[in-house]
């Protein structure tokens, strides 16, 4: 039990919030290049302690809880200086990924970011996959553009015979809609592609990038009976993506 | 940020729960026990299933309101243990734990057996004990090194294995004989019931679920499901696997037989591609249901640890892997150990199956006995979500514990007397071991004094005097392991204060705050929280002379959690912590304490404790209508230290010289004390001449150790502004200060001393 007051609630803002999960039995920093992308946002740092299916989780608690704690706080003490707004939360959990989520519906994040290795974000890749999602990914994008001055490559693949030009347009909506929401137009490049292979196309897009943005996939009936498996554009690279979460589209999956 | 304390995830779902528990029941069991039963009580055993599955599902009826009521790991060892104390945990305890490790060596034996049977070149029983051994290190490698849920292997395995059994009954009921079920109980009713205790083994993946209880989502939901569904599935399956198999092959040959179920798929499946389906089957079942034990065996080790039954070495877990490697190596060899005996023992699977089956029935018998023993004693922290209606209790307890004692009572004796001596390992482990370590104590006193509340006029001896007696109350909410000490203290001072009329009593509780979230495990948090409380705050109180109880609640907010308990107490007062500041924002003290003074249906009193001892207390005897209490907490408080208290009280020099501003004083703290009913000789009397009262408050209160400052009242505005002295003599002061607000009562408007002061005599 707390008595000291609790600090009072803020109402849900245009702040975005990015939750970034971190294995808290490992030990981990932020990229210095990462915490300038995060200077606009409210960040939830999730550390997660893995346990195997052998241990209970309050085993691993009770033995680990302490370091767990010390190692969160320096990861969040890292971050304090940089975002608008830091929390912190511990979880021991057999399974990362339903962690991720229940933090992420809890907190209302917006973003989840896999962080990578990078020296300095230079271009940020946002492959758009059509309709769905779209102004999430944008608002994100705008957060993270704000504080720096890094270029972003809109990217969007289509089939070989897109006559109507859907591929065009809608591209062309998402630079509209970054121009207003005060991104300088030759901060970005737009490039649309018509190859089969969409995550090849992707890694390969724009030649060289240091941050990527994708929107969320639902995972398949198969990955639900399987466990899930990592999006392929998650395991092919070693760049910290943003994944942004389709909130609009989440209600509709809970039971 | 928010710096909570570590949450455990749930993250085990339906899937999960049903391939932990029904997987390991249809797991091995299925591929042995036909030859075993069969040979019992022929055909009829397939009675002897139904007749398991019903000791077994009372048990999981029982056991299922017990687990949504305490959703934390270690299964039926935790509730018994709770219930009714160490003893008994203890026989519980080992007895879930050699229950498991009887019943992987039965496993993997079977394993044996079905390797060895369908390859002609591999013979004899030495090798069905090497395979038995070579299966069961596999095991135990694979869970030293740990494994990760979310692969679904292992739900893929049971899948297929479920496959193979639904085809062998599909296709086994065109081949049934009606002849072979001719001679149906061969072995009569004694034989039927004997067999129930042999086959009830398959039983006890029920438990597995209870023992992981405390990662199971929406555990209230989930529990009674997984827990009711699998035995009644389990059951229904067995029984037709049972008429099948002996309307296949004939009861005599089927009993003689190592590997039923193929000698049965070797008619009914296509010959060789049966057998070799069977096998396979047969070998992922008793791969994972000695997974599962290994599993839940390690959860019992661990919260006997939790409880200190357990040594907590052996529940250290690895640096890498993070698995509780010791405690898996250690059941693992014993484990190792008991398939060996199959090079002696001819009978060993048998043996087994019998030995862990008589484990688990004299456990769930007492599982029934811990029902019956929460329902009586009712304590706080027990709120079961699914809880057995009215028409099935005690109905089910008791039939459940009659029904496993004649299920026992029909086993042979050596089994009876492996049995028992597991019983008496326990005894003598708790006795020679645990008893000096363990603090945990049962409910069973409580449940045992709640039937004599329940029923004073049957008893003779217990008179109604004796129970309404008068108790002066006090509610400690205590969170924080530095100042519980001196909460306490001053709760139990100012308790004993009113020992001539009412018997003092301190009511220690603590709220985790939480959400009732699904996938949160606040319960162990609760169990941690719980420990700390029990371990503390009855070492404190020890000597000081008050009865004290303890209370653990979840709530999602502390104050009306606080306010709540005082109410249902019938409190007198509750005491607090105060960190010393007040909140910035639309709160006084913070949510949590403004709800407690403005909501508490009682005297309240916020305690910031930043001294060891309680020295010579002082009261601001001022105006407001709290003060008088903060006089009498001060007289109180004196008490621990056998002090007089100082009553202090400051005045503004005279204006116009028209009055004695030392007299004004005088009279000022006269009546603050007849107000509060104190005799002159329990105070001392401090009256300061000052311009500014505020300063001056703070120089006088500097020598005194223990500050009370009754909380003014009369606007939201002075309110903000007496909180603030009591903040800046806190800020001060190295000692504590109590902020008081005394009981409202309807229609007594507080006033301050006027006029009427005068007529105080001042002897």
């Amino acid at each position: 039990m707390r008595l000291v007051p609790k600090i009072c609630y803020v109402p849900h803002t245009d702040r975005i919030t990015v939750l970034i999960p971190v294995d808290i039995s490992d030990s981990y920093s932020i990229p210095a290049a990462v915490l300038k992308l995060l200077s606009s946002a409210h960040v939830v740092v999730l550390g997660y302690y893995p346990v195997p299916s052998q241990t209970a989780p309050a085993q691993i608690k009770h033995q680990h809880e302490t370091d767990a704690e010390r190692k969160l706080e320096a990861v969040a003490n890292q971050l304090s200086g940089h975002a608008e707004r830091v929390t912190d939360v511990l979880v021991f959990t057999h399974d990362r990924d339903e962690t991720i989520d229940r933090i992420a519906n809890t907190h209302e994040a917006d973003a989840v970011l896999t962080p990578g290795e990078v020296g300095s974000v230079d271009n940020v890749l946002v492959p758009l996959r059509g309709g769905s999602n779209v102004e999430n990914i944008l608002s994100l994008v705008k957060t993270l553009l704000e504080p720096t001055d890094s270029r972003v490559t809109l990217f969007h693949s289509v089939d070989e015979d897109d006559a109507e030009g859907h591929g065009e347009d809608l591209l062309e909506e998402a630079v509209e809609h970054l121009i207003k929401g005060g991104i300088n137009r030759s901060r970005v490049d737009v490039q649309l592609s018509t190859g089969d292979d969409t995550v090849s196309d992707i890694l390969t897009a724009g030649g060289g990038y240091d941050v990527l943005v994708i929107g969320e996939t639902k995972p398949s009936l198969r990955d639900r009976i399987l466990g899930r498996v990592p999006s392929k554009v998650l395991m092919d690279t070693s760049e910290p993506v943003f994944v942004v979460r389709d909130t609009e589209g989440t209600d509709e999956e809970e039971e | 940020m928010t710096a909570d304390t570590g949450q455990l995830e749930r993250n085990l779902g339906f899937l999960e729960a049903m391939t932990l528990g029904g997987g390991t029941m249809i797991g091995a069991g299925i591929f042995i026990l036909p030859g075993l039963a069969a040979e019992g009580a022929g055909p009829a055993s397939s009675v002897s299933f139904l007749i398991a599955g019903f000791v077994a599902l009372l048990a999981a009826l029982s056991l299922a309101e017990l687990a949504t009521g305490m959703p934390v790991a270690g299964g039926s060892y935790h509730y018994v243990n709770r219930a009714l104390g160490g003893v008994f945990g203890s026989i519980v305890g080992w007895g879930m734990w050699t229950g498991l490790m009887f019943a992987s060596a039965f496993y993997m034996i079977g394993f044996g057996q079905y390797i060895v049977g369908p390859l002609p070149f591999l013979d004899g029983r030495a090798l069905i004990v090497l395979l038995g051994v070579l299966g069961l290190f596999l095991i135990v490698g694979i869970n030293y090194y740990g494994t990760d849920e979310s692969s679904g292997a292992q739900n893929v395995m049971i899948g297929v294995e479920l496959i193979i059994v639904l085809v062998y009954v599909a296709l086994g009921v065109f081949f049934v004989d009606p002849a072979n079920l001719k001679e149906f109980a061969p072995t009569g009713p004694t034989g039927i019931v004997a067999t129930t205790g042999t086959v009830f083994v398959t039983y006890l993946g029920f438990e597995i679920i209870a023992t992981v209880a405390g990662e199971i989502e929406r555990p209230g939901k989930l529990i009674p499901l997984t827990m009711v569904l699998s035995v009644v599935s389990v059951t229904l399956l067995y029984v037709v696997i049972m008429i099948v198999s002996t309307g296949v092959v004939p009861y005599q040959e089927l009993g003689g037989s190592l590997v039923p179920v193929s000698d049965v798929a070797s008619i009914s499946m296509f010959g060789g591609i049966g057998v070799a389906a069977v096998t396979f089957a047969a070998a992922v079942a008793a791969i994972s249901s000695s997974n599962s034990s290994i599993l839940a065996a390690s959860r019992v080790i661990f919260a006997m640890g939790r409880d200190s039954l357990m040594s907590e070495r052996l529940n250290v877990t690895h640096d890498r892997f993070n698995t509780p490697h010791r405690a898996i190596i250690t059941t693992g060899a014993v484990t190792g150990g008991l398939i060996l005996l199959g090079l002696q023992v001819g009978e060993i699977v048998a043996l087994l199956a019998q030995v862990a089956s008589f484990s688990f029935l004299v456990t769930y018998a007492l599982v029934h006995v811990a029902v019956v023993v929460f329902r009586g004693a009712d304590p706080d922290e027990y709120d079961p979500e699914f809880k057995l209606p009215r028409l099935m209790y005690p109905t089910v307890p008791i039939l459940g514990i009659v029904t496993a004692v004649v299920v026992v009572s029909q086993m042979r004796a050596p089994v009876i007397v492996v049995g028992f001596g597991v019983i008496v390992l326990g005894v003598v482990w708790y006795a020679v071991y645990a008893r000096d370590r363990a603090f945990e104590e049962g409910v069973a006193d409580e449940a045992v004094e709640g039937l004599l509340d329940e029923l004073p006029d049957f008893l003779p001896g217990s008179t109604p005097t004796e129970t309404a007696e008068e108790t002066y109350t006090i509610v400690v909410p205590v969170a924080n392991p530095e100042t519980q000490h001196g909460l306490l203290r001053l709760a139990a001072a100012s308790a004993r204060a009113h020992a001539d009329k009412e018997s003092p009593e301190l009511v220690a509780m603590n709220v985790i705050e939480a959400e009732e979230t699904s996938r949160r495990n606040v319960e162990s948090d609760r169990i941690d929280h719980q420990h700390a409380l029990l371990e503390n705050v009855h070492e404190i109180t020890d000597g000081m002379d008050v009865d004290v109880r303890t209370r653990s609640l979840v709530e999602p907010e502390i104050g009306e959690a606080i306010v709540r308990v005082a109410g249902e107490e019938d409190a007198d007062q509750v005491l607090t912590g105060w960190n010393g500041t007040l909140a910035r924002d639309d709160y006084v003290f913070g949510k949590t304490l403004d709800t407690v003074l403005s909501e508490a249906p009682c005297d309240a009193s916020l305690a910031e404790i930043r001294s060891d001892t309680v020295g010579r207390p002082v009261a601001l005897a001022g105006p407001g209508p709290h003060s008088p209490k903060a006089a009498q907490r001060a007289v109180e408080f004196a008490t621990v230290q056998e002090t007089t208290p100082v009553l202090l009280n400051v005045q503004p020099p005279a204006p116009d010289g028209e009055s004695d501003p030392v007299r004004r004083g005088h009279e000022a703290v006269a009546w603050v004390a007849d107000r509060a009913g104190i005799d002159r000789e329990e105070y001392e009397v401090k009256v300061v001449v000052d311009e500014d009262t505020e300063s001056a408050i703070l120089d006088a209160v500097d020598e005194f150790e223990t500050i009370c400052v009754g909380l003014s009242e009369k606007s939201d505005r002075s309110r903000i502004l007496f909180g603030s002295i009591a903040e800046r003599i806190s800020q001060r002061e190295t000692g504590n200060v109590v902020v008081v607000r005394g009981a409202e009562r309807e229609g007594e408007v507080p006033d301050t001393p006027g006029e009427t002061v005068a007529r105080q005599d001042d002897a």
